[in-house]
């Protein structure tokens, strides 16, 4: 009976060793999640103080005390009333669109699967356009008009995509991809069938724009991401579990088809009030998530993906209002064009990876 | 005795009867088609069982039906005393261990993460791993020789290592029962007995009851204490491996023309097909 008493050392484990590797694996997501928060609020810092219309944080803190400057008498109605509700709303819909995308490309384990790709976006900005036009809807009309396109949306892709076997999160995209080109032909007519000046208000809205920030929005928007928000920290667990395939995890446990569905209604419900409240900013749902697990070293964090897409929106939207001078860019269009080229950028490098 | 290092861990559940699987004139299918029809069958306890047949014969579906992916149109799949049905899925989760065909890592995952995925069935809604949980998952990385790769990312692993990472995921599980679609699909030959034999030593070890689907015959009998053949979604034959590797049984169930030596080398039955006929 050889190697009775010796098994090779680098061979042998102990209950240590895992929570050791544990504790390590952890430290790396935790800091990268603190100095991410950290960055929301330093964008949202640059948002409110800088720009065409500096203001220093002496003053910033007084106005937010109630005070007015005295010798700058617009100061706090341009604090109170424009740099600081862009600056939050769009923290609260770079959250909101980046917790969503994140959701569906873990639950499709598909990094096209973000609900700007396949058809979500699109579907609640129909929704919004349909209550904006046909009944003069704003606010929460318009946001139950996106929440019905982006619930309507979610229930035909998945009629369409679940059952049968094989891989759903490639039929689910592909189905996606039809519908979001429905949804974006539809929008086209609609706009064709208003006044021209409904149909400019509704246009930058479609792009994507803080600019009808107020304070109504930030609260109806804050509202559903406070209670959103901690749902999906509640099944957040379980939605990393599917993720080695519905197979896998039912054998495991998991209760894959409450969590596909509690997820899929929580990502749709985070989408469709991002849009409601500033319209679909392109590409933040879909740059977010992997751009949080390449800051974290690989796994996915929808903590991470939620944070890098408040900073996302609010560092585009300082750039939409400085880069042209004179000029204001509706932040869909910064978010355009900058987000463009990082999805190729994850591409080739994952490409690199690969070979 | 102590020659092996995968005895160390288990205490809990090394037990010396584990429940016994059995299908009760099972129909199994998907749309309007049965695939499996009026199946029954026991699978011997504490034992390795392994299922042949052509492409197409019903094989993975009731492997699909064991592990309760699939519900039976008709009959029911018991283990032990209960129908399967009647388990919570957690219960069941910790009773019988599943790994699918061709499973598919999640992204940027490390092996250690993957394996101590395997503890699911054990963790409370918010509640940390436990010092079970880690002790469970370093002993499937010991038991599967995979310590060394523990912080290696699944996505660079060779096809072998692969999927030895998924055989401990399946471990940590800690299941009386295993059941593994096709474990050795595109493994070289090398890989394929490592594999099957550390299913073996674990069986040996531990008495969990191994239930694999596989296509190469001579590793089956070479593996297996019981072989069932299937086609056409029924039972040919079944029983020791002898017993069903025979000239008749293959060219009945598989339509193959090949020849059966006993040998000696092997320890076992041996199955070569007969010399290719160049016709001219």
């Amino acid at each position: 009976m050889p190697a009775a008493v010796t098994t090779p050392a680098a061979a042998t484990m102990a209950a240590g060793d895992v929570a050791r590797l544990r504790a390590r694996s952890r430290r790396r997501p935790r800091l990268v999640v603190a100095a991410l928060a950290l960055a929301l609020v330093a964008a949202v810092g640059v948002r409110v103080l800088l720009g065409t219309y500096t203001v220093t944080l002496p003053d910033f803190v007084s106005i937010l005390g109630g005070h007015s400057i005295p010798g700058a008498s617009g100061a706090r109605f341009i604090v109170l009333q424009d740099k600081l509700p862009h600056a939050v709303l769009g923290a609260l819909a770079g959250l909101a669109l980046g917790c969503s995308g994140a959701i569906f490309q873990l639950l499709l384990r598909n990094p096209l699967a973000s609900p700007d790709i396949i058809g979500i976006n699109s579907s609640a900005s129909l929704g919004g356009i349909v209550a904006l036009a046909f009944f003069g809807a704003s606010g929460l009309g318009l946001a139950a008009g996106g929440l019905a396109g982006a619930a309507v949306a979610a229930v035909v892709i998945f009629g369409l995509s679940v059952g049968g076997r094989g891989s759903a999160g490639n039929r689910f995209v592909l189905v996606g991809l039809g519908l979001a080109v429905l949804a974006a032909a539809l929008t086209n007519y609609v706009l064709s069938r208003i006044s021209i000046y409904q149909a400019s208000d509704a246009a930058i809205w479609l792009t994507g724009s803080l600019g009808q920030a107020n304070w109504g929005r930030i609260q109806l928007l804050g509202v559903v991401l406070a209670v959103l928000l901690p749902l999906v920290a509640a099944l957040s667990r379980n939605l990393h579990a599917v993720s080695v395939g519905e197979d896998l995890a039912a054998g495991l446990g998991v209760p894959v088809g409450a969590t596909r569905w509690g997820g899929i209604a929580l990502a749709v419900g985070l989408a469709a009030f991002a849009v409601a409240a500033t319209g679909p900013i392109t590409f933040v749902a879909f740059v977010a998530g992997p751009v949080a697990r390449r800051l974290v070293g690989g796994t996915h964090t929808l903590t991470g993906a939620a944070l890098v897409g408040g900073v996302v929106v609010v560092l585009a939207d300082f750039a939409a209002g400085n880069l042209i001078p004179g000029g204001r860019l509706p932040v869909g269009v910064v978010t355009g064009i900058v987000g463009a080229p990082v999805l190729l950028w994850l591409v080739a490098a994952a490409q690199r990876e690969r070979s | 005795m102590t020659s092996t290092s995968i005895s160390t861990h288990p205490p809990a559940t090394a037990q010396n009867g584990a429940p016994e699987f059995a299908a009760e004139s099972v129909s199994l299918g998907y749309g309007g088609r049965d695939i499996v029809k009026d199946l029954s069958f026991e699978i011997p306890a504490g034992r390795v069982t392994a299922i042949i047949g052509p492409n197409g014969c019903g094989k993975s579906t009731l492997l699909r039906g064991f592990s309760r992916m699939l519900r039976p149109r008709t009959g029911r799949i018991r283990l032990g005393e209960r129908d399967v049905a009647r388990f919570g899925s957690r219960e069941f989760a910790r009773t019988v261990g599943l790994l699918p065909q061709h499973p598919v890592a999640p992204d940027g995952i490390t092996v250690a993460d993957l394996v101590s995925r395997g503890r699911y069935p054990y963790r409370g809604m918010f509640s940390r791993s436990s010092r079970d949980d880690d002790a469970a998952v370093a002993w499937a990385l010991e038991a599967t020789h995979t310590v060394e790769l523990t912080q290696t990312p699944v996505a660079e692993l060779s096809g072998g290592q692969r999927q030895r990472v998924w055989v401990a995921m399946a471990l940590a599980q800690e299941t009386e029962v295993l059941l593994l679609d096709e474990p050795t699909t595109y493994l070289d030959l090398a890989h394929q007995v490592d594999l099957l034999d550390l299913l073996v030593r674990l069986n040996r070890s531990r008495g969990t009851t191994m239930v694999l689907v596989l296509h190469e015959l001579n590793l089956a009998a070479r593996c297996a204490d019981h072989l069932v053949a299937m086609k056409d979604g029924r039972i040919a034959c079944s029983g020791d491996p002898r017993e069903v590797l025979t000239r008749e049984n293959l060219s009945a169930v598989f339509g193959l023309d090949a020849s059966v030596l006993d040998s000696e080398l092997a320890a076992g039955p041996v199955v070569v097909p007969s010399p290719r006929r160049d016709e001219a």
